[in-house]
């Protein structure tokens, strides 16, 4: 108990004293699962789209493998991806091993699957006949699909909250592809699983700390967002 | 004065799921007037909207829309929509004020802020619904939310206004409010219109022509008058309402006049179009006469000895089940059930002008079976 609130006090004055190094990981993570996320959010969004919105062959087996990918285990992803990028793997001419970079690919590949999930679910519950009401009205395909988007906001703040929620927590496809080098691609949960495990419980706690705070702020606008436009 | 067509349809063809919905010979829409296609549920009238509205392209045949050839590319399609507007069933509305629903065409077009606001302004208030102008969509009643979606698609000022049963989610009251409304705004803005419907007072009310779509085929296609006085065949006039439809041969020509029989009984009844062969009768319900039993037949109507078997009290006036040798519906209002000591299996004479009644002939169309 004691360590407990040891570290949590430990974990505070890190916080408010602007650690240095604990602020670069902090950055570094949130750098890497904002990234992440946005991109997610770039692929996800449209095939969520066109799954909620069109019928077309293999449309059921799509939906299937995204819902399944929804929860693909990170360190799999992480497998894979360092495969990839491994010297000799097929991309390893990119030399992209152990760099952020590969961590927000790896992050990229957890998040689309969620996006992808919950837009396709948002979508579905509109109205079917919306999609024409707008091609009525005289939208382009453009129009109506950013329309539909903005009509399914709050389901997409959800997709957001989840992605960004699975990319900032998930540590075994960051380890895997990133190394947990210092200065380099120490994120949060890397760094809490390397100081925990040297006996540092303070600091550890307070990268966990750290990273329940992130979590809980972006969910907390997020959701402040959505319930605001929800009650007008 | 009409110019030429804004929609020409021949061909066309739809299927969903390998069963044909739809197969439309030929179909014109006259410039500055409104058609009613009228048909029972599943007839296939929304596919037809959504084929003349260019919102989903057919299977076969071709169409050509304010004078183009429909070519199926997506540009010219997204061009001619942008001439049309569509209102469905229920309103639809997006999030968002009344004042955003009513921009929202006007705004996919690109249409200048300034213009947006002017003919916003316009609609709402031809609407009567200016002071909801702010109000969120999601806060209107039905008849409100409708108004909206109206007055939306008359903002982007279309060439063709494509109406899909437009007030079948509002009550009867609401109904025949907005119903009139709408006629009066298509009298006034002279636009072509295409209203798919399942009710004829509604088809009565706002169609100049009115084509009848049964089972994915434009049965019948004519002004709306002459539609619903003279149904070209048995389905159709079962379908407009005809209650009576008696099994009638005309026996043979008498100078003007035509023998025919008609339940059993002759009767000679002045020539008139399609008294040939064996038809049906189409007698409205309204039509038919009660007097009590033994009454003399008035000259010149067709007169029936009948039984009552059962009186239905459906609404003011009743609705009186006889048999008169074939089964046959009349109305009455409750002093004639009063004054006619009527009860069901009492007698009395029914009777009809055959003036009143149109023939149809008894083979249905090519491809229909009888039933």
């Amino acid at each position: 108990m004691d360590l407990l609130l040891q570290g949590l006090a430990h974990a505070f004055a890190l916080i408010f004293q602007g650690d240095a190094q604990v602020m670069e990981i902090m950055w570094l993570s949130l750098r890497c699962s904002g990234l992440a996320t946005v991109l997610a959010v770039l692929v996800g969004t449209p095939i969520g789209l066109s799954l909620g919105m069109s019928r077309f062959v293999g449309r059921r087996l799509l939906l299937g493998v995204m819902n399944a990918g929804m929860g693909l285990p990170p360190v799999a992803v992480g497998l894979v991806v360092s495969l990839f990028l491994w010297r000799s793997g097929p991309l390893g001419f990119l030399e992209l091993m152990y760099t952020p970079t590969a961590i927000v690919i790896a992050q990229v590949i957890i998040a689309t699957p969620v996006v992808v999930g919950l837009t396709t679910a948002a979508i579905q519950q509109l109205d079917p006949r919306l999609h024409l009401q707008l091609l009525g009205l005289g939208a382009s395909r453009r129009q109506a699909a950013l329309a539909l988007i903005w009509e399914a906001k709050y389901g997409m703040i959800a997709a957001v909250m989840a992605a960004f929620g699975a990319v900032i927590s998930e540590v075994g496809a960051s380890m895997m592809v990133g190394g947990n080098l210092l200065h380099q691609t120490r994120v949060l949960t890397t760094a809490t699983v390397l100081e925990a495990g040297k006996g540092n419980f303070d600091i550890a706690l307070a990268l966990s700390v750290i990273l329940i705070g992130l979590t809980f702020v972006v969910a907390m606008a997020l959701t402040l967002l959505q319930q605001r436009g929800q009650r007008r | 004065m009409t110019g030429a067509p804004v929609i020409e349809a021949s061909g066309l063809e739809m299927q969903y799921g390998g069963r044909r919905v739809l197969q439309l010979d030929a179909l014109a829409v006259p410039a500055g007037r409104t058609l009613a296609i009228l048909g029972p549920n599943g007839a296939g009238k929304s596919t037809l909207l959504r084929l003349l509205a260019l919102l989903e392209p057919p299977r076969a045949g071709s169409l050509a829309v304010l004078g183009e050839r429909v070519d199926g590319k997506e540009r010219q399609a997204l061009r001619l929509r942008r001439r049309v507007a569509t209102v469905f069933q229920s309103p639809l509305l997006t999030s968002g004020t009344v004042f955003d629903n009513v921009a929202r065409g006007l705004r996919f077009r690109g249409v200048e802020r300034a213009v947006v606001w002017e003919r916003v302004q316009l609609w709402l208030r031809r609407f009567g619904i200016v002071h909801l102008a702010q109000q969120g969509a999601g806060t209107l009643s039905g008849g409100e939310a409708q108004r909206v979606s109206l007055a939306r698609a008359f903002a982007v000022e279309p060439e063709i206004l494509f109406l899909d049963e437009p007030f079948a989610s509002l009550d009867q009251h609401g109904r025949e409010a907005l119903a009139l409304e709408l006629g009066q705004v298509l009298r006034e803005s002279r636009i072509a219109a295409v209203l798919v419907t399942h009710d004829r007072s509604e088809a009565l009310m706002l169609g100049d022509e009115v084509g009848i779509l049964m089972e994915g085929r434009l049965r019948q296609h004519g002004p709306v008058r002459d539609v619903l006085a003279h149904p070209a065949d048995a389905e159709v006039a079962r379908f407009l309402g005809v209650e009576n439809l008696l099994p009638a041969k005309a026996i043979r020509l008498n100078g003007d006049m035509v023998e025919l029989e008609v339940a059993g009984s002759r009767f000679d009844v002045p020539r008139a179009p399609g008294l040939d062969g064996e038809i049906w009768l189409c007698v409205r319900a309204e039509d038919v006469h009660l007097a009590a039993a033994g009454s003399a037949g008035e000259a010149g109507r067709l007169t029936f000895t009948a039984r009552v078997e059962r009186i239905v009290p459906f609404g003011v006036p009743y609705r009186v089940h006889l048999d008169a040798g074939v089964p046959v519906v009349a109305l009455a209002a409750e002093r004639t059930l009063r004054r006619l000591d009527m009860r069901e299996g009492s007698g009395l004479v029914a009777s009809f002008d055959p003036a009143r009644a149109h023939a149809v002939p008894r083979t249905l169309p090519a491809g229909r079976a009888e039933g």
